[in-house]
């Protein structure tokens, strides 16, 4: 096994993660170009309007002549940080959820599953869709919505692997050696949990990113004239045969997103399956 | 405080189930401080099943009825009892799931010492036991049988007023189960430790116990001091276990030729 987030020790052992320094530079190069470019997210300059790519306009600009260059950087903090937010808040909720349901079996566990059960009746983008049908459609209520279907999985996995492991022998002796439960928890459960936590999470993470962004699309998530991806296509779509750069560019940002994203998650679960 | 010869331990008409199905009836022993009792019995016979009992843990099997006293402590063992005595170490009988694997051992040797207040001691343990020095290995670098003396050696470190070791020889071959039992044996004598082991090995018990227990598909079938039960088996499957034993040690011939 390779991660432990707690244990400088432990950290050596993890090799050089490739996805993981692809992240980090995507995440470098976006927050320094929001730094330096010169222009204003949704600020319209209708003399330039529908520019083509060009040394002022990198990527263009759109039908109301804002630089598409300066929304894909400023939309990567709709896109990728909105998802990150809702997902790492679902992975804390499922994360709880599981440990709750495994520490106390029984009824506790009863209820919670099947609980987490029901919730997985909702199908991601329908419930979405239904809860800004109900309660209109902003940021805020795309992003309760996404949270409401997206704790399950968490719940579902981490109770699993809590069970596996508070059945091992080494947590029982430490119990039996007086150790606090709350430090067997800290100490010994978390860190053998979260390494399968973190798989899901990217995995969720790059699924959170194409869920906003595809909900923006359709009108029932970020609102304009905010920067998303997602509502960025929307704006292209008239345009989609006379100035395809509207689209394209955002369309690459989510395309790039999600693939890096991807592929260090399935990076992550390979190196685990290695080392368990 | 408790008299010189008051038994440590001892356990009455303990039965105890899985689900609905009955894996120990009415087993019942004494040990006392300083001796060593050796129980065998058949794969599936609940001696696994049986120590964990003792040591108060509900997983698999749970307790239908009996009575347990430890250390001039009582406990009722039942479907609602919950007491768990102290003062036990427990080697369980996988090896590999004694370690958390992604902790180096030295700092899980290290936490023990901490936990148990006895900072930088135990060397010697790890000497007489064979064992290397706890470098930056991980749980599964080690061998088997290297992680199995390291448990025996941290249940020693904890010098418990009793032992409780499920299978500690499996891993190990002849010359070093010896030595890992010669071990136990002098830091038991040393610190008056009673020790409770489960072995298949006849050979070790009649060597390192003083008594030896029996176990049948859940029932205790013969108990009493070590030479007597290897002498004068008292049933059916303690002879035939026995008779096993010594047509093992008198033709080592005949197992070579096969
Ligand atoms: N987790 C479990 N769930 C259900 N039944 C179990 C479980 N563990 C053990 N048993 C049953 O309990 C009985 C006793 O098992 P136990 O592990 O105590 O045997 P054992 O004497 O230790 O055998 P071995 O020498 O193979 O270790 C067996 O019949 C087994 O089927
Ligand atoms: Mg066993």
């Amino acid at each position: 096994m390779s991660m432990s987030l707690s244990n400088p020790n432990v950290k050596q052992t993890i090799p050089a993660m490739p996805g993981t320094w692809t992240l980090m530079v995507f995440a470098l190069t976006l927050g320094a170009g929001m730094l330096m470019t010169p222009y204003d997210p949704t600020q319209a300059d209708f003399l330039n309007r529908l520019a083509t790519p060009s040394a002022l306009h990198w990527f263009g600009t759109d039908h109301l002549g804002r630089d598409i260059a300066t929304r894909v950087l400023y939309g990567s903090f709709w896109s990728l940080g909105l998802s990150l937010g809702v997902v790492s808040i679902g992975a804390a909720i499922g994360t709880i959820v599981g440990l709750v349901a495994a520490q106390n079996g029984r009824w506790v566990d009863m209820i919670l599953m099947r609980t987490t059960d029901s919730f997985f009746a909702f199908p991601e983008l329908i419930s979405a869709v239904t809860i800004a049908g109900l309660f209109g459609p902003s940021t805020m209520n795309l992003v309760l919505a996404l949270i409401v279907v997206s704790w399950m999985k968490f719940a579902r996995l981490v109770r699993s692997l809590a069970i596996s492991v508070v059945q091992q022998d080494y947590i029982l002796q430490a119990r039996l050696n007086g150790l606090p439960a709350w430090r067997v928890l800290w100490q010994h459960n978390l860190p053998n949990i979260l390494p399968g936590v973190f798989v899901l999470w990217t995995n969720s993470w790059s699924r959170t990113i194409l869920a906003i962004s595809g909900l923006s699309f359709l009108g029932f998530g970020v609102q304009p004239p905010n920067a998303e991806w997602g509502a960025m296509l929307l704006d292209g779509k008239a345009y989609l045969l006379t100035a395809p750069h509207i689209m394209i560019f955002p369309g690459l940002a989510v395309l790039f997103a999600v693939l890096t994203i991807n592929l260090t998650g399935d990076r992550w679960r390979d190196r685990l399956a290695d080392n368990i | 405080m408790l008299s010189d010869n008051a038994p440590l331990l001892s356990l009455n008409g303990l039965s105890a189930c899985i689900g609905r199905q009955t894996v120990l009836e009415d087993v019942g022993f004494t040990l006392s401080n300083g001796q060593c009792l050796a129980v065998v019995g058949g794969s599936g016979a609940g001696k696994s099943t049986l120590l964990r009992l003792i040591l108060g843990l509900r997983k698999p099997a749970v307790p239908v009825a009996g009575h347990l006293c430890f250390d001039g402590h009582d406990y009722a063992l039942s479907k609602a009892s919950s007491g768990k005595p102290m003062g036990i170490a427990y080697v369980p009988q996988s090896p590999a799931h004694g370690f958390d694997p992604l902790r180096r051992l030295r700092w899980q040797w290290q936490q023990l010492q901490r936990l148990l207040g006895k900072h930088a001691a135990g060397g010697e343990v790890l000497d007489a036991l064979g064992l290397p020095v706890l470098a930056k290995a991980f749980p599964h670098e080690w061998s088997r049988g290297m992680q199995q003396r390291l448990l025996v050696a941290m249940a020693l470190l904890e010098q418990p007023k009793m032992l409780i070791l499920d299978e500690p020889t499996s891993a190990l071959d002849p010359l070093i189960a010896a030595q890992v039992l010669t071990e136990v044996q002098r830091v038991a004598q040393e610190c008056d430790i009673a020790v409770m082991m489960v072995t298949h090995d006849l050979a070790l018990a009649a060597q390192f116990a003083d008594q030896i227990a029996i176990l049948h598909q859940g029932h205790m079938v013969q108990t009493g001091p070590a030479q007597q039960v290897l002498t004068a088996p008292s049933c059916d499957y303690a002879a035939e276990l026995v008779a096993h034993r010594y047509w093992q040690q008198e033709n080592p011939e005949s197992l070579a030729a096969e």
